[in-house]
């Protein structure tokens, strides 16, 4: 093998990232790190027989607002024909089972006489949370208080006591997330917390398995449409201690997918096969996309041939209502068919090109790509059959700082399109 | 050893390399301080008997990617395809004029969509081979062949030629010793 062929001008790059500046400078926050971990160790096993969590930074779950209800425990429901007998409590309730311990009530140290029917309790589960075949499962909840119609002296700080995440499929609860477990109100308002309250909205990151109900082992989740639902119990102060409230309350399903595991990954970006061209079209509007900037494609071929190699003259413009200084990226092409990309996405080269406009003030460039479709292991695929298509041009556009030099963390995307394109 | 000496014993003596394989990932010294932290929290927030310093490093540096890559999938930007020279005013056209000006492996690797520059490192940086990156990845072989094409497009036009590694189911450099 030859200097030439032998070459990597990566192969380095891992000791000298060690012995960089940076890295020489660096030291492992590890009170920090034993810390956090013990806490995360701790919402693992929250909500343990006779153990409370004090999860600093709660787990929001999305929750309709909530009536006082009298939080009793959870009526339970007919066990589910195919649930171990060792699977955790929550697999042999319904939804209906579930949320039936929903309300708000005094906390065990409350002086107040009020009802509480002011407080809202709201929390949201991040849409896109990973949900893996192996039962992995990582995302973020997020619980808040607040009370939209009175007059607070001071806002409510609280914490979260215990809860449980389950997976739903056909109206059944058919995994639970290990290491957590519910806890009724009636036992949260006898239940003493030693806990430093913190403002909302409480955020908890959660890295977890998911337990299957069937066999009360680490779940293999087979691959199809499930819904996630989580249920915290939580308390909460406001002003002086001695106002306490506890609440339960269950979010809202939230759909999640599990995909096949020999699949391709979910399709990520606009430019990704497969994809819906929703986000484009957010791209090219500037109702969704206010970046100053938009792209055309005026005289833009409408016919090809198929597998040949389609070039577009794409037109930047400064739509905005100061001077553009930037660098803007050798657009790539889409192609588009019955709103999902099918194919083009040709890699291009690494050129940024000066943008230097004034308001109104557009430049060229040159697109191009051959007319390949997908295929199901990502490489290129077989040219496109002939039809109609939709073509696209996304770019981004990385704008320079005000003393010079480009600007990544300020860049945006911009999309242009669609031009009708008839493949021959 | 237990956890808490563990931990330790990996902050003294591999918190560097930690630091500088997140460090290659980001390309931001903030952002590989936070990754390097929260892979950290997750591998000693779970007990786990046995576990040597080189268990233990492995496994943190399997976190940071994951972290890595799940954060790179939270955020809205499109990062199918991007191209960022960052140092320079003038676009380098000529990917000869790229290197001459200076850009170095960083810069390269901070031209590439998350998903290229894990690839990109696991494979050039790391020598592991297509099958592990894969497996690394959680991906199918086929679209870290797709990434790493379009890596490898990208960095030779800033750093040069790659190693032609024709043969993806082998190291890059037979023999080498793996950091």
């Amino acid at each position: 093998m030859t200097e030439h062929e032998n070459r990597n001008p990566l192969a380095d790059a891992l000791p000298h990232a060690e012995r960089s500046p940076e890295a020489l400078a660096y030291e492992v926050p590890v009170e920090l790190v034993r810390t956090r971990a013990r806490r995360r160790r701790r919402a693992r096993t929250a909500g343990a027989a006779g153990a409370v969590a004090l999860v600093v930074g709660g787990v929001a779950l999305a929750v309709p607002p909530l009536l006082r209800g009298e939080g009793t425990t959870p009526a339970p429901v007919a066990a589910h024909a195919s649930v171990a007998a060792h699977a955790p409590a929550e697999c042999r309730r319904t939804l209906a089972g579930l949320r039936a311990g929903d309300g708000i009530r005094p906390g065990s140290g409350n002086a107040a006489t009020d009802d509480g029917d002011f407080w809202r309790v709201t929390t949201s589960l991040e849409a896109d949370a990973v949900l893996r075949p192996s039962g992995a499962w990582q995302g973020l909840v997020r619980v808040d208080v607040d009370a939209p119609t009175a007059s607070l002296v001071s806002a409510p700080k609280g914490w979260t006591i215990a809860g449980t995440l389950v997976l739903v499929q056909d109206a059944a609860v058919v995994a639970v997330l290990d290491g957590w477990q519910d806890m009724s109100l009636q036992q949260a308002t006898q239940v003493a917390v030693d806990v430093q309250p913190q403002p909302f909205p409480l955020d908890t990151e959660i890295d977890s398995t998911f337990v299957s109900c069937a066999t009360g082992e680490p779940a293999e989740l087979a691959p199809g449409d499930y819904e996630l639902v989580a249920t915290r119990t939580l308390g909460w102060s406001q002003g002086d201690s001695t106002t306490e409230w506890v609440a339960r309350a269950t979010s809202e399903p939230l759909a999640v997918t599990v995909a096949d595991d020999d699949a391709p990954p979910a399709p990520t970006g606009p430019a990704t096969c497969g994809a819906s061209d929703d986000e484009l079209r957010d791209l090219a509007d500037p109702r969704t996309n206010p970046a100053p900037s938009r792209l055309s494609a005026p005289g833009a071929p409408t016919t090809a041939r198929a597998g040949e190699r389609l070039v577009v003259q794409v037109m930047l413009t400064n739509d905005g209502p100061e001077r553009l200084d930037a660098t803007a990226s050798t657009p790539t092409l889409v192609v588009v068919q019955d709103g999902r990309v099918v194919g083009g996405l040709d890699a291009v080269e690494s050129v940024g090109h000066v943008v230097s406009l004034d308001p109104g003030g557009s430049l060229w460039l040159e697109a191009g790509a051959r007319l390949l479709g997908c295929s199901a292991d990502g490489s290129a695929g077989p040219a496109l059959d002939p039809g109609e298509y939709e073509v696209w041009a996304v770019t981004d556009v990385i704008p320079d700082r005000a003393g010079g030099g480009p600007d990544p963390a300020s860049a945006w995307d911009v999309a242009g399109g669609p031009w009708r394109v008839v493949v021959r | 050893m237990g956890d808490e000496d563990l931990l330790a014993v990996l902050a003294r003596e591999r918190g560097r390399a930690l630091f500088g394989y997140a460090h290659l990932l980001t390309g931001d010294r903030h952002a590989a301080e936070d990754l390097v932290q929260e892979a950290l929290v997750r591998t000693f927030a779970r007990r786990r008997s046995g576990f040597s310093p080189d268990d233990a490093e492995a496994y943190v540096r399997r976190a940071i990617l994951s972290v890595f890559l799940d954060d790179a999938r939270r955020r809205t930007r499109w990062a199918a395809v991007r191209h960022l020279l960052g140092r320079h005013d003038e676009p380098a056209r000529d990917p000869a004029t790229a290197v001459g000006a200076g850009l170095d492996v960083r810069s390269a690797l901070a031209a590439l969509a998350p998903q290229e520059r894990a690839a990109a490192v696991l494979r050039w940086c790391e020598d592991l081979t297509v099958p592990q990156v894969a497996a690394r990845m959680g991906l199918a072989d086929g679209t870290v062949k797709r990434y790493l094409s379009t890596a490898g497009h990208k960095l030779e036009a800033l750093l040069g030629p790659l190693p032609d590694g024709t043969d993806e189911t082998a190291p890059l450099t037979p023999g080498r010793a793996r950091p």
